[in-house]
Protein backbone atom coordinates (compact mmCIF):
# COMPACT_ATOMS: atom_id res chain seq x y z
CA UNK A 1 0.00 0.00 0.00
CA UNK A 2 1.35 3.40 -0.90
CA UNK A 3 1.31 6.43 1.32
CA UNK A 4 -1.17 8.09 -1.07
CA UNK A 5 -3.56 5.12 -0.83
CA UNK A 6 -3.28 5.08 2.95
CA UNK A 7 -3.83 8.83 3.22
CA UNK A 8 -6.91 8.61 1.01
CA UNK A 9 -8.34 5.58 2.79
CA UNK A 10 -7.94 7.16 6.21
CA UNK A 11 -8.99 10.65 5.08
CA UNK A 12 -5.86 12.37 6.28
CA UNK A 13 -5.32 16.04 5.72
CA UNK A 14 -2.15 16.28 3.62
CA UNK A 15 -0.27 19.17 5.18
CA UNK A 16 2.86 18.96 3.08
CA UNK A 17 2.05 18.71 -0.60
CA UNK A 18 4.74 18.12 -3.19
CA UNK A 19 6.40 15.29 -1.28
CA UNK A 20 6.45 11.86 -2.86
CA UNK A 21 3.35 10.00 -1.72
CA UNK A 22 3.87 7.13 -4.13
CA UNK A 23 6.07 5.20 -1.73
CA UNK A 24 5.25 1.85 -0.15
CA UNK A 25 4.29 1.91 3.51
CA UNK A 26 6.05 -0.95 5.25
CA UNK A 27 4.78 -0.46 8.78
CA UNK A 28 4.32 2.05 11.55
CA UNK A 29 6.25 3.61 14.41
CA UNK A 30 4.61 5.31 17.40
CA UNK A 31 6.30 7.65 19.85
CA UNK A 32 7.04 11.24 20.77
CA UNK A 33 10.60 10.99 22.06
CA UNK A 34 12.68 12.08 19.10
CA UNK A 35 15.83 10.33 20.32
CA UNK A 36 13.91 7.04 20.46
CA UNK A 37 12.51 7.61 16.98
CA UNK A 38 16.03 8.31 15.72
CA UNK A 39 17.25 5.09 17.24
CA UNK A 40 14.45 2.72 16.31
CA UNK A 41 12.17 3.99 13.52
CA UNK A 42 12.72 2.04 10.30
CA UNK A 43 12.71 3.13 6.66
CA UNK A 44 9.29 2.98 5.06
CA UNK A 45 7.35 3.24 8.30
CA UNK A 46 4.71 5.86 9.00
CA UNK A 47 5.46 7.80 12.16
CA UNK A 48 2.48 8.40 14.40
CA UNK A 49 3.19 11.22 16.84
CA UNK A 50 1.80 14.30 18.52
CA UNK A 51 5.25 15.90 18.48
CA UNK A 52 5.14 18.79 16.03
CA UNK A 53 8.51 20.41 16.70
CA UNK A 54 10.53 21.18 13.55
CA UNK A 55 13.05 18.47 14.48
CA UNK A 56 10.52 15.78 13.44
CA UNK A 57 11.40 16.59 9.84
CA UNK A 58 15.10 15.93 10.37
CA UNK A 59 14.34 12.73 12.27
CA UNK A 60 12.07 11.46 9.48
CA UNK A 61 14.67 12.37 6.89
CA UNK A 62 17.56 10.67 8.69
CA UNK A 63 15.63 7.47 9.43
CA UNK A 64 13.98 7.22 6.01
CA UNK A 65 10.45 7.19 7.39
CA UNK A 66 7.75 7.19 4.70
CA UNK A 67 5.95 10.08 6.35
CA UNK A 68 4.70 11.67 9.54
CA UNK A 69 1.10 11.28 10.68
CA UNK A 70 0.27 13.85 13.35
CA UNK A 71 -2.42 12.48 15.64
CA UNK A 72 -5.10 13.99 17.81
CA UNK A 73 -5.80 16.94 15.54
CA UNK A 74 -2.26 18.28 15.98
CA UNK A 75 -1.15 20.31 13.00
CA UNK A 76 2.33 21.32 11.88
CA UNK A 77 3.01 25.05 11.74
CA UNK A 78 3.72 26.72 8.38
CA UNK A 79 7.42 26.87 9.26
CA UNK A 80 7.54 23.12 9.89
CA UNK A 81 5.57 22.39 6.71
CA UNK A 82 8.01 24.55 4.75
CA UNK A 83 10.96 22.65 6.18
CA UNK A 84 9.23 19.35 5.38
CA UNK A 85 8.61 20.48 1.82
CA UNK A 86 12.30 21.30 1.38
CA UNK A 87 13.27 17.93 2.84
CA UNK A 88 10.62 16.02 0.85
CA UNK A 89 9.02 14.62 3.98
CA UNK A 90 5.23 14.15 3.78
CA UNK A 91 3.25 15.34 6.79
CA UNK A 92 -0.37 14.49 7.46
CA UNK A 93 -2.76 15.54 10.15
CA UNK A 94 -5.48 13.33 11.53
CA UNK A 95 -8.25 14.05 14.01
CA UNK A 96 -7.90 10.49 15.32
CA UNK A 97 -5.99 9.85 18.53
CA UNK A 98 -2.63 8.11 18.21
CA UNK A 99 -4.26 4.93 19.52
CA UNK A 100 -7.03 4.91 16.90
CA UNK A 101 -4.67 6.01 14.16
CA UNK A 102 -2.26 3.15 14.88
CA UNK A 103 -5.14 0.68 14.85
CA UNK A 104 -6.43 2.00 11.52
CA UNK A 105 -3.00 1.90 9.87
CA UNK A 106 -2.34 -1.58 11.18
CA UNK A 107 -5.74 -2.75 9.92
CA UNK A 108 -5.22 -1.20 6.48
CA UNK A 109 -1.78 -2.75 6.04
CA UNK A 110 -2.96 -6.15 7.26
CA UNK A 111 -6.04 -6.18 5.05
CA UNK A 112 -3.86 -5.51 2.04
CA UNK A 113 -1.42 -8.26 2.97
CA UNK A 114 -4.20 -10.88 3.05
CA UNK B 1 38.17 38.25 38.68
CA UNK B 2 37.65 35.35 41.06
CA UNK B 3 36.24 31.85 41.29
CA UNK B 4 32.57 31.37 42.14
CA UNK B 5 31.66 27.82 43.17
CA UNK B 6 28.11 27.77 41.83
CA UNK B 7 25.18 25.39 42.22
CA UNK B 8 22.59 26.78 39.84
CA UNK B 9 19.91 24.10 39.99
CA UNK B 10 18.20 23.77 43.36
CA UNK B 11 14.52 23.10 44.07
CA UNK B 12 12.67 24.56 47.03
CA UNK B 13 9.67 23.14 48.87
CA UNK B 14 7.46 24.85 46.29
CA UNK B 15 8.39 22.28 43.65
CA UNK B 16 6.16 19.23 44.12
CA UNK B 17 9.26 17.02 44.01
CA UNK B 18 11.19 19.23 46.45
CA UNK B 19 11.16 18.13 50.09
CA UNK B 20 9.30 20.27 52.59
CA UNK B 21 12.70 20.63 54.28
CA UNK B 22 13.91 22.73 51.31
CA UNK B 23 13.27 26.05 53.03
CA UNK B 24 15.28 29.22 52.31
CA UNK B 25 17.19 28.76 55.56
CA UNK B 26 17.98 25.08 54.90
CA UNK B 27 19.10 25.70 51.34
CA UNK B 28 21.38 28.61 52.24
CA UNK B 29 22.76 26.82 55.26
CA UNK B 30 23.62 23.81 53.07
CA UNK B 31 25.24 26.15 50.53
CA UNK B 32 27.35 27.74 53.29
CA UNK B 33 28.51 24.37 54.60
CA UNK B 34 29.39 23.27 51.07
CA UNK B 35 31.41 26.49 50.62
CA UNK B 36 29.39 27.59 47.61
CA UNK B 37 29.74 31.22 46.49
CA UNK B 38 26.76 31.42 44.17
CA UNK B 39 23.42 29.62 44.07
CA UNK B 40 20.17 29.80 42.13
CA UNK B 41 16.87 28.23 43.08
CA UNK B 42 15.00 26.85 40.12
CA UNK B 43 11.49 25.64 40.85
CA UNK B 44 9.37 24.12 38.13
CA UNK B 45 7.77 26.86 36.03
CA UNK B 46 7.83 29.49 38.79
CA UNK B 47 10.21 31.95 40.43
CA UNK B 48 7.92 32.59 43.36
CA UNK B 49 10.39 31.41 46.03
CA UNK B 50 13.50 33.14 44.71
CA UNK B 51 13.16 36.48 46.51
CA UNK B 52 12.97 35.03 50.00
CA UNK B 53 15.93 32.72 49.30
CA UNK B 54 17.84 35.69 47.83
CA UNK B 55 17.42 37.63 51.08
CA UNK B 56 18.64 34.67 53.12
CA UNK B 57 21.61 34.21 50.74
CA UNK B 58 22.52 37.90 51.00
CA UNK B 59 22.44 37.67 54.79
CA UNK B 60 24.99 34.85 54.60
CA UNK B 61 27.20 36.43 51.95
CA UNK B 62 26.25 34.10 49.11
CA UNK B 63 25.60 35.48 45.65
CA UNK B 64 22.27 34.60 44.10
CA UNK B 65 20.53 34.36 40.75
CA UNK B 66 16.76 34.15 40.37
CA UNK B 67 15.97 30.99 38.46
CA UNK B 68 13.18 28.81 37.09
CA UNK B 69 13.13 25.39 35.48
CA UNK B 70 10.72 25.57 32.59
CA UNK B 71 9.10 22.53 31.03
CA UNK B 72 8.44 23.33 27.41
CA UNK B 73 5.70 22.02 25.18
CA UNK B 74 8.02 19.22 24.05
CA UNK B 75 8.71 18.19 27.70
CA UNK B 76 12.21 19.68 27.58
CA UNK B 77 13.49 21.03 30.91
CA UNK B 78 15.07 24.44 30.46
CA UNK B 79 16.72 26.53 33.17
CA UNK B 80 16.36 30.31 33.12
CA UNK B 81 18.44 32.76 35.16
CA UNK B 82 17.84 36.40 35.96
CA UNK B 83 19.87 38.87 38.02
CA UNK B 84 16.90 41.05 38.62
CA UNK B 85 14.09 39.88 40.91
CA UNK B 86 11.49 41.94 39.04
CA UNK B 87 12.53 40.50 35.68
CA UNK B 88 12.23 36.98 37.06
CA UNK B 89 8.85 37.77 38.61
CA UNK B 90 7.55 39.28 35.37
CA UNK B 91 8.75 36.28 33.41
CA UNK B 92 7.25 33.86 35.93
CA UNK B 93 3.87 35.65 35.78
CA UNK B 94 3.95 35.55 31.99
CA UNK B 95 4.48 31.80 31.75
CA UNK B 96 2.03 30.94 34.54
CA UNK B 97 -0.82 31.57 32.11
CA UNK B 98 0.70 28.97 29.78
CA UNK B 99 0.59 26.26 32.42
CA UNK B 100 -2.34 23.86 32.02
CA UNK B 101 -5.06 24.44 34.58
CA UNK B 102 -4.64 21.01 36.14
CA UNK B 103 -4.78 20.75 39.91
CA UNK B 104 -1.88 19.32 41.87
CA UNK B 105 -2.60 16.03 43.65
CA UNK B 106 -0.23 16.27 46.64
CA UNK B 107 -0.46 12.55 47.43
CA UNK B 108 0.82 11.77 43.95
CA UNK B 109 3.12 14.66 43.03
CA UNK B 110 3.99 16.16 46.43
CA UNK B 111 3.11 19.38 48.23
CA UNK B 112 3.59 22.76 46.56
CA UNK B 113 4.01 25.23 49.39
CA UNK B 114 5.75 28.58 49.59
CA UNK B 115 7.36 29.42 52.91
CA UNK B 116 8.87 32.57 54.41
CA UNK B 117 12.26 33.08 56.04
CA UNK B 118 10.91 31.60 59.30
CA UNK B 119 9.81 28.41 57.50
CA UNK B 120 6.16 29.32 57.96
CA UNK B 121 3.93 28.23 55.09
CA UNK B 122 2.57 31.36 53.44
CA UNK B 123 0.59 29.78 50.61
CA UNK B 124 -0.13 26.62 48.68
CA UNK B 125 0.05 26.52 44.90
CA UNK B 126 -2.94 24.52 43.69
CA UNK B 127 -2.06 24.35 40.01
CA UNK B 128 0.34 21.51 39.19
CA UNK B 129 3.72 23.15 38.51
CA UNK B 130 5.42 20.05 37.12
CA UNK B 131 3.65 20.20 33.79
CA UNK B 132 4.37 21.35 30.24
CA UNK B 133 3.87 24.97 29.29
CA UNK B 134 2.07 25.74 26.08
CA UNK B 135 5.34 27.18 24.82
CA UNK B 136 7.78 25.58 22.41
CA UNK B 137 11.50 25.23 23.14
CA UNK B 138 12.75 27.91 20.74
CA UNK B 139 10.11 30.39 21.89
CA UNK B 140 11.02 29.70 25.51
CA UNK B 141 14.71 30.38 24.81
CA UNK B 142 13.77 33.59 22.98
CA UNK B 143 11.47 34.79 25.78
CA UNK B 144 14.16 34.20 28.41
CA UNK B 145 16.76 36.07 26.37
CA UNK B 146 14.41 38.96 25.61
CA UNK B 147 13.69 39.30 29.33
CA UNK B 148 17.42 39.69 30.00
CA UNK B 149 17.91 36.15 31.23
CA UNK B 150 20.16 33.23 30.38
CA UNK B 151 18.66 30.00 29.02
CA UNK B 152 20.46 26.77 29.91
CA UNK B 153 18.99 23.39 28.94
CA UNK B 154 18.81 21.18 32.05
CA UNK B 155 20.27 17.66 32.29
CA UNK B 156 20.49 17.43 28.49
CA UNK B 157 21.47 13.76 28.69
CA UNK B 158 18.58 12.63 30.90
CA UNK B 159 15.73 10.44 29.61
CA UNK B 160 13.10 11.73 29.63
CA UNK B 161 12.98 15.55 29.96
CA UNK B 162 16.48 16.18 28.61
CA UNK B 163 16.88 18.15 25.38
CA UNK B 164 18.50 15.30 23.44
CA UNK B 165 15.91 12.69 24.46
CA UNK B 166 12.94 14.93 23.72
CA UNK B 167 14.13 16.63 20.54
CA UNK B 168 16.82 14.27 19.25
CA UNK B 169 19.17 17.17 18.53
CA UNK B 170 19.60 20.87 19.24
CA UNK B 171 17.07 22.70 17.06
CA UNK B 172 18.59 24.59 14.15
CA UNK B 173 19.46 28.20 14.83
CA UNK B 174 19.31 27.99 18.63
CA UNK B 175 22.40 29.26 20.45
CA UNK B 176 22.98 27.53 23.79
CA UNK B 177 26.34 28.66 25.20
CA UNK B 178 25.87 26.66 28.40
CA UNK B 179 24.23 23.27 28.95
CA UNK B 180 23.80 21.21 32.11
CA UNK B 181 24.48 17.47 32.00
CA UNK B 182 24.29 14.58 34.47
CA UNK B 183 27.17 12.76 32.81
CA UNK B 184 30.87 13.54 32.73
CA UNK B 185 30.65 15.17 29.32
CA UNK B 186 28.02 16.74 27.11
CA UNK B 187 26.49 14.42 24.51
CA UNK B 188 27.81 14.98 20.96
CA UNK B 189 24.57 16.77 20.01
CA UNK B 190 25.49 19.56 22.46
CA UNK B 191 29.16 19.86 21.63
CA UNK B 192 28.82 23.57 20.87
CA UNK B 193 27.85 24.30 24.49
CA UNK B 194 30.02 24.51 27.59
CA UNK B 195 29.33 21.90 30.26
CA UNK B 196 27.68 22.94 33.52
CA UNK B 197 27.14 20.70 36.54
CA UNK B 198 24.69 21.37 39.33
CA UNK B 199 23.02 19.36 42.04
CA UNK B 200 19.35 19.43 40.94
CA UNK B 201 18.88 19.16 44.71
CA UNK B 202 15.48 18.24 46.10
CA UNK B 203 16.84 17.65 49.62
CA UNK B 204 19.21 19.80 51.72
CA UNK B 205 21.97 17.17 51.79
CA UNK B 206 22.10 17.14 47.99
CA UNK B 207 22.86 20.86 47.64
CA UNK B 208 26.32 21.32 46.10
CA UNK B 209 26.95 17.62 45.48
CA UNK B 210 27.98 18.66 41.95
CA UNK B 211 28.68 22.22 40.96
CA UNK B 212 30.48 24.45 38.52
CA UNK B 213 33.28 26.87 39.27
CA UNK B 214 32.96 30.04 37.22
CA UNK B 215 36.04 32.25 36.93
CA UNK B 216 34.26 35.56 36.44
CA UNK B 217 34.32 39.21 37.50
CA UNK B 218 30.84 39.19 39.06
CA UNK B 219 27.94 36.77 39.49
CA UNK B 220 25.90 38.11 36.59
CA UNK B 221 24.17 36.64 33.55
CA UNK B 222 26.60 38.49 31.26
CA UNK B 223 29.61 37.08 33.09
CA UNK B 224 28.26 33.51 33.00
CA UNK B 225 27.85 33.93 29.25
CA UNK B 226 31.44 35.11 28.90
CA UNK B 227 32.67 32.15 30.94
CA UNK B 228 30.67 29.76 28.76
CA UNK B 229 32.29 31.29 25.69
CA UNK B 230 35.78 31.50 27.30
CA UNK B 231 35.86 35.23 26.58
CA UNK B 232 38.14 37.84 28.17
CA UNK B 233 39.87 35.42 30.51
CA UNK B 234 36.61 34.03 31.91
CA UNK B 235 36.35 30.26 32.24
CA UNK B 236 34.52 27.47 34.01
CA UNK B 237 35.04 23.91 35.14
CA UNK B 238 32.83 21.29 36.76
CA UNK B 239 33.40 19.76 40.18
CA UNK B 240 32.00 16.76 42.03
CA UNK B 241 31.99 17.17 45.81
CA UNK B 242 33.65 14.41 47.79
CA UNK B 243 31.69 12.59 50.49
CA UNK B 244 33.00 14.87 53.20
CA UNK B 245 31.45 17.76 51.37
CA UNK B 246 34.73 19.33 50.31
CA UNK B 247 35.35 20.03 46.67
CA UNK B 248 37.51 17.46 44.96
Amino acid sequence: MTLQELATALEWDVQCVGADLDVAVLGGYCGDLLSHALATAKPGEVWITIQHHANIVAVAQVTGLAGIALAGGVRATDAVVERAREAGVPIFSSADSAFILAAKIHHALRSEAR
Amino acid sequence: MRDFAADLHIHTCLSPCGELAMSPRAIVSAAVSRKLDLIAVTDHNTSRMTEVVAREAARCGIAFLHGLELQTEEDVHLLAYFEDAAAARGFSDRIYDLLPDRANVPDVFGDQVAVDEHETIVCTEHRLLLNSLRLGFEAAVAWITEAGGLAVPAHVDRVPYGLVAQLGMVPEGVDLPLAEADGNALPPECRKSALMWSSDAHTPDAVGRRFTVFHIAAPTVAELLKAARSEHGRSLHVVRASKSGDAS
